[in-house]
């Protein structure tokens, strides 16, 4: 069983560093090549993910004994979900690729950074320990780095630099801060096992100490969620990344921040984060706002979806920042519906970018509706998932969130939470005036000209799949919740009724 | 059995769900479209009786699993259906319209290339409507709620290549989404003091706590019931939503949406009269509702616009029931004004959608004389108009007897304000209601627009003309009012134009079309005998002398309205408002410009946040760039290359070890 595991992890391990260092030379050259061999590790690794979710094998080796580091792996009900989604996006970014081929370098670099962001994203989910947790989470940035720098939106280079300069070393300066946190927290505690220490609650640490590590791994962590104000890296990062970077961007590297904070913050230190939590939330609340009211007026289609991005986890931070079951089991669902909805609508912007040459929604354009329906029908359905549409992916995450932050745990700020449950509100609102606005932009209108080609083969098959996600999550959000909740009432702690 | 009425029940949502689904995915074919979705409304309808015989059979187990409680710790949510004799006679209501509507639109869009979509987003209309209805839990309820919101901006905007129709569907959304914020909250109080979403459970914890913060609660869920049921002052999306085709119209404006927020206070009625302060704001939201669009219905040049004002003043009669109502007497009187307003106005919605196509559009100056021209729809149109004026004993009277009895009930029970503010206001809508629709039928029944221009050039021939208002609002619509009101000659080529009968090139109404319109003409006129059955909650009784005073009100409007239009060559009263106050009703008083002031409020604040976010949160990211190439510009200045300089620093390097070795010691 354990096999399993080690397997969905060393096949893009392989794969990736194969096409990095020797691809150039090799058969795999060849564009269609690379990415059958990317889209056959995708496929494999995938099908060991669900066996391994469905298993559920836990991997326990000695790695550093003397800084008491284990190569740690296992599978519960929190990560399930998201390991489901990144295997199941690292396929779909491959298919998508294959009717949309990367421009800028070799294909073989473009697949190979795709398999080692997967192998990062899978590890961090997997990992079980948090300093192993910690260099999961770094494998992911400088192939992410290269696939921004290289193979993102060239017709402006210095923007194009600015971007993913601005995107690793932001990132990077969270890490510091995550690791110092790591670290801290690992000295403090005595062990570096994540399941001990959130056996723990937090016991045996003093209060201040865990405020001041909960702190350090909160600012770490928001920079990579990203938590308003520590956002500005992400709207230029999507404008210019190609669209698989995009989609594993905002549907995997956002919600290893989220996780994380689960994983390093709520469980192991209670008290800490306590008492942090209503700045936690309040922070939050504010992007739910900034993100939606920048929204309005954004006239590129990609930065709009970044801030609609920020919008999106405020609601995430506001459930996970309650201390209820229901706040968790509200963050957790809103991370995998986010995961959904942003790769649907990067994957549909981004083939739109490519045939109109830009993402500018000032420039009039032939209405998706009239020219292209199946796209039409993609985006409908994505912007309503968007807008929180009740019975979409979008609604309960966003609803429990908010219901959560009303009936908070006992140690919070009752009146503050009910004011930023209030405001919360009024962010679904937001959410409806720009998703509209998108609509009557480039869905609806009489234009027919200059008239473009609809999805098919690849991409068509790659949107209908997440359109059917976000309905079937939407009607059946049991799906998620029930993998979820073991381990969430774990954490809390919290007597059911 | 019980089992069987369960799933039955499960099918009604079910059902139209899956033909929404089904018919999406077929949309390019017309015919297999109009099958699923007709098919679907049969089948729906089938179920939906099939519940109401199970209800009032025998026992049965009300509450009925859907997709299996959430697990959410501490708070329950097992999201089940309830039934009972509310909701289920409401299903049947419900299914009836949604059947007659999908079987008038396989006729009125036959040649629409957009059918299979339109036919689908209503069948997902109505699995929402029915799923407010059933739902036994306030999340599913939102739920049924939203998605009917999302599929009137789908429907108000079918036709997306026309700018008016994009603008009207976003309107629509974000007003009633607006409204939806307060309902949301509201809702999350309900459900926070009961720690349950199920709604016998929560109305059991509440009904021992009234208070203020029940009444909060339910001020909050009436800002989105006022958005949904176009009450002030959200009403305005409403009239702009006739964008849409007709059949849209009828679904949004009979039984279901704008009806939604009825049911859902129906629903919580055992509650919603513990709060006093909650049912006056109702009252007075109604009040105001209610008067003000019968008026404006009134100077409406538009008639698909007057029965759209109409609407919104007949939701808020039914909404005023549930304001005033006795505990005694409880939500009967609404729900029964509900089904009997779905029928007939589905019934006028659809006729006047018929006559549409026959003359070619909707204003007053076209449908003039409509039904003398086409008289198969002299019937329907004159059932529909005199239920909705409430003349006995059509469906209309017999339920807006029901609302006047249960006010005076609660005037001469407990005296309160709530009770004869709406005792007062329904009484003046009466005549109102009257009013308008007397309006209508003349203009319907007067000369048709090429009699007229024949008739005004006869008496143009004899004698000066005092008043040509036919011809000056043909001459405005050309030419905005450029024409005096005493320029007698007709311009030559208005009259050319007008003198063209409109070739509508539809094809002629088809059998099921006509059955739709003649079922629901049928249900208005019989339908109040509902009320001598034990399928609504109400008490078969109904105060005379109220009865009597509403006829004479209704003849009294009849009579002025009639003697007002016979003084004028057009048939419409409504022209003795003079052009620009006609005008002025048509922009509904200006409440869309506060809208759009209101919306740019926002888009100011969105331009200041872009700002803020470059020029601020992002000037300090940018800032440390400048820092760094500072520091490394300075520390490369430190470094001069001569060894003296050199030197200094080492002595400074060793006087500062030295120090803090001693200092440290």
């Amino acid at each position: 069983m354990v096999i399993l595991l080690l397997a969905a992890l060393a096949i893009p391990a392989v794969t990736g560093t194969f096409l990095i260092v020797f691809g150039r030379g090799s058969r795999a050259a060849a564009e269609g090549n690379a990415n059958l061999l990317s889209l056959a590790a995708s496929v494999a690794t995938a099908a060991l993910v669900v066996a391994s979710v469905i298993a559920r094998p836990v991997v326990d080796q000695p790695w550093l004994p003397s800084l008491g580091i284990r190569w740690q792996f296992a599978v519960d009900g929190i990560s399930a979900p998201l390991l489901l989604l990144t295997a199941a996006l690292g396929i779909a970014v491959v298919v998508h690729a294959r009717s949309h081929p990367p421009h800028g370098g070799s294909p073989t670099m473009f697949y190979g950074c795709l398999q080692l962001v997967e192998l990062g994203a899978l590890a961090t989910f997997l990992s079980r320990d948090a300093v192993i947790f910690f260099l999961s989470f770094e494998v992911v940035l400088i192939p992410m780095w290269v696939l921004i720098s290289r193979f993102g939106d060239s017709h402006d280079l210095a923007a194009r630099a600015d971007a993913s300069g601005r995107f690793v070393l932001y990132t990077v300066l969270g890490s510091t801060l995550m690791l110092v946190g790591i670290l801290a927290l690992v000295q403090a505690a005595g062990t570096a096992n994540l399941d001990a220490l959130a056996a723990a609650h937090g016991a045996g640490l003093e209060r201040h100490t865990q405020v001041i590590i909960a702190a350090l791994l909160l600012v770490g962590l928001g920079i990579k969620i990203p938590l308003f104000p520590l956002h500005t890296w992400l709207p230029p990062a999507h404008t210019i990344a190609p669209t698989a970077g995009s989609v594993l961007l905002a549907a995997v590297l956002l919600k290893m921040g989220t996780y994380g904070v689960v994983r390093l913050v709520i469980a192991p230190l209670p008290i800490g984060f306590g008492a942090l939590a209503p700045a936690f939330a309040v922070a939050g609340v504010v992007g739910i706002l900034w993100g939606g009211l920048a929204c309005l007026v954004e006239n590129d289609l990609k930065r709009l979806i970044a801030y609609s991005s920020v919008a999106h986890m405020g609601f995430v931070v506001l459930g996970l920042s309650s201390g209820t079951t229901v706040g968790l089991q509200a963050a957790l669902f809103a991370n995998v519906a986010h995961g959904v909805v942003s790769a649907l609508l990067f994957f549909l912007v981004g083939g739109l970018k490519e045939r109109w040459g830009s993402s500018d929604l000032a420039t009039a354009r032939a209405a998706l509706r009239e020219v292209s329906p199946r796209l039409g029908l993609a985006l409908v359905v994505g912007f309503a998932a968007s807008l929180g549409l009740p019975g979409l992916v979008g609604f309960w995450g966003e609803f429990l969130a908010m219901y959560s932050a009303w009936s908070p745990a006992p140690d919070r700020p009752q009146g503050l939470m009910r004011v930023l449950a209030a405001v919360a509100v009024t962010g679904t609102a937001l959410a409806a005036g720009y998703s509209l606005r998108v609509l009557r932009l480039i869905w609806s209108g009489d234009r027919t000209t200059p008239a473009h080609a609809d999805a098919r083969g690849g991409e068509w098959s790659v949107l209908a799949v997440l359109v059917t996600a976000v309905l079937v999550l939407g009607i059946a959000p049991g799906l998620v919740l029930n993998s979820t909740i073991k381990d969430v009432a774990a954490i809390t702690a919290e007597v059911s009724r | 059995m019980s089992d069987l009425l369960s799933q039955a029940s499960r099918l009604v949502v079910l059902v139209p769900f899956v033909a929404a689904l089904l018919g999406l995915s077929v949309a390019r074919r017309r015919l297999a479209s109009a099958v699923i979705a007709c098919t679907g409304a049969v089948v729906t309808l089938l179920a939906g009786s099939y519940v109401l015989y199970g209800v009032h059979d025998g026992p049965f187990t009300p509450e009925v699993s859907t997709i299996g409680a959430l697990p959410l710790g501490r708070l329950q949510m097992p999201l089940h259906l309830l039934l009972d004799d509310l909701s289920a006679i409401v299903v049947v209501a419900v299914a009836i319209v949604g059947l007659a509507i999908q079987f008038f639109t396989k006729w009125y869009l036959h040649d629409d290339d957009r059918y299979g979509v339109f036919t689908a987003s209503v069948s997902l209309f109505l699995a929402g409507m029915f799923l407010v209805v059933l739902s036994g839990d306030l999340v599913l309820t939102l739920v049924g709620w939203e998605v009917m919101g999302w599929c009137s901006y789908l429907l108000i905007g079918h036709n997306s290549r026309r700018e008016s129709a994009r603008r009207a569907a976003t309107k629509a959304f974000l007003v009633t989404r607006t409204a939806d914020l307060a309902f949301v909250i509201g809702l999350i109080i309900l459900a926070t003091g009961a720690e349950t979403t199920s709604i016998p459970d929560l109305m059991a914890t509440w009904s021992h706590l009234p208070g203020a913060t029940l009444t909060a609660a339910f001020i909050c869920l009436l800002s989105g019931i006022a958005g949904k049921s176009a009450q002030f002052p959200f009403h305005d999306w409403l009239p702009d939503a006739m964008e849409g085709p007709t059949p849209a119209s009828a679904l949004i404006h009979a039984a279901t949406m704008v009806a939604a927020g009825t049911f859902v206070l129906a629903r919580l009625f055992p509650i919603f009269v513990l709060s006093d302060p909650a049912r006056l704001v109702l009252a007075v939201i109604t009040a105001v509702t209610m008067i003000g669009s019968a008026i404006l219905a009134f100077g409406q040049s538009d008639l698909k616009r007057l029965l759209a004002y109409s609407t919104i003043s007949q939701i808020a009669i039914m909404l005023s029931a549930l304001a005033i109502a006795p505990v005694s007497t409880g939500a009967g009187p609404a729900v029964l004004y509900l089904m009997s307003h779905a029928m007939f106005k589905a019934l006028l919605f659809l006729s006047i959608g018929w006559l549409s196509v026959l003359v070619a559009g909707t204003a007053a100056v076209k449908m003039s004389g409509g039904v003398r021209h086409h008289k198969q729809l002299k019937l329907p149109i004159a059932v529909g108009l005199l239920s909705l004026a409430g003349v006995p004993p059509l469906v209309g009277f017999v339920a807006k007897e029901f609302v006047l009895g249960a006010a005076h009930d609660n005037t001469s029970e407990t005296g309160s304000a709530a009770g004869w503010i709406v005792l007062l206001a329904v009484g003046l809508s009466v005549a109102l209601t009257a009013a308008y629709c007397t309006r209508a039928w003349l203009v319907l029944t007067h000369l048709t627009p090429q009699e007229a221009v024949t008739y005004e050039a006869s008496i143009q021939e004899s004698r000066e003309v005092e008043d040509v208002s036919l011809s000056k609002m043909f001459a405005g619509s050309a030419s905005e009012g450029e024409i005096a009101p005493d320029s007698a000659p007709l311009p030559d080529p208005i009259v050319a134009e007008i003198q063209v009968e409109p070739e509508h090139g539809h094809a002629d109404i088809d059998g099921s079309a006509r059955w739709s319109v003649g079922l629901l003409a049928f249900l208005s006129v019989v339908g109040g005998l509902i009320i001598f059955t034990p399928l609504v909650p109400v008490e078969p009784h109904i105060t005379w002398w109220l009865a009597a005073g509403s006829l004479l009100l209704i003849l009294v409007a009849g009579g002025a309205v009639r003697s007002m239009a016979q003084v004028h060559g057009s048939g419409d009263a409504a022209d003795r408002l003079g052009a620009d106050r006609m005008a002025m009703f048509d922009r509904g008083f200006g409440t869309d410009g506060l809208y759009v002031a209101a919306a740019s409020r926002v888009v100011q604040l969105a331009r200041i946040v872009v700002v803020a976010d470059r020029e601020v949160i992002d000037a300090y990211v940018r800032g440390t760039v400048v820092a760094t190439r500072w520091v490394g510009i300075a520390s490369e200045r430190a470094h001069t290359r001569k060894p003296s300089s050199y030197l200094v620093w080492l002595l400074l390097g060793l006087l500062a070890v030295g120090v803090s070795g001693v200092t440290l010691w």
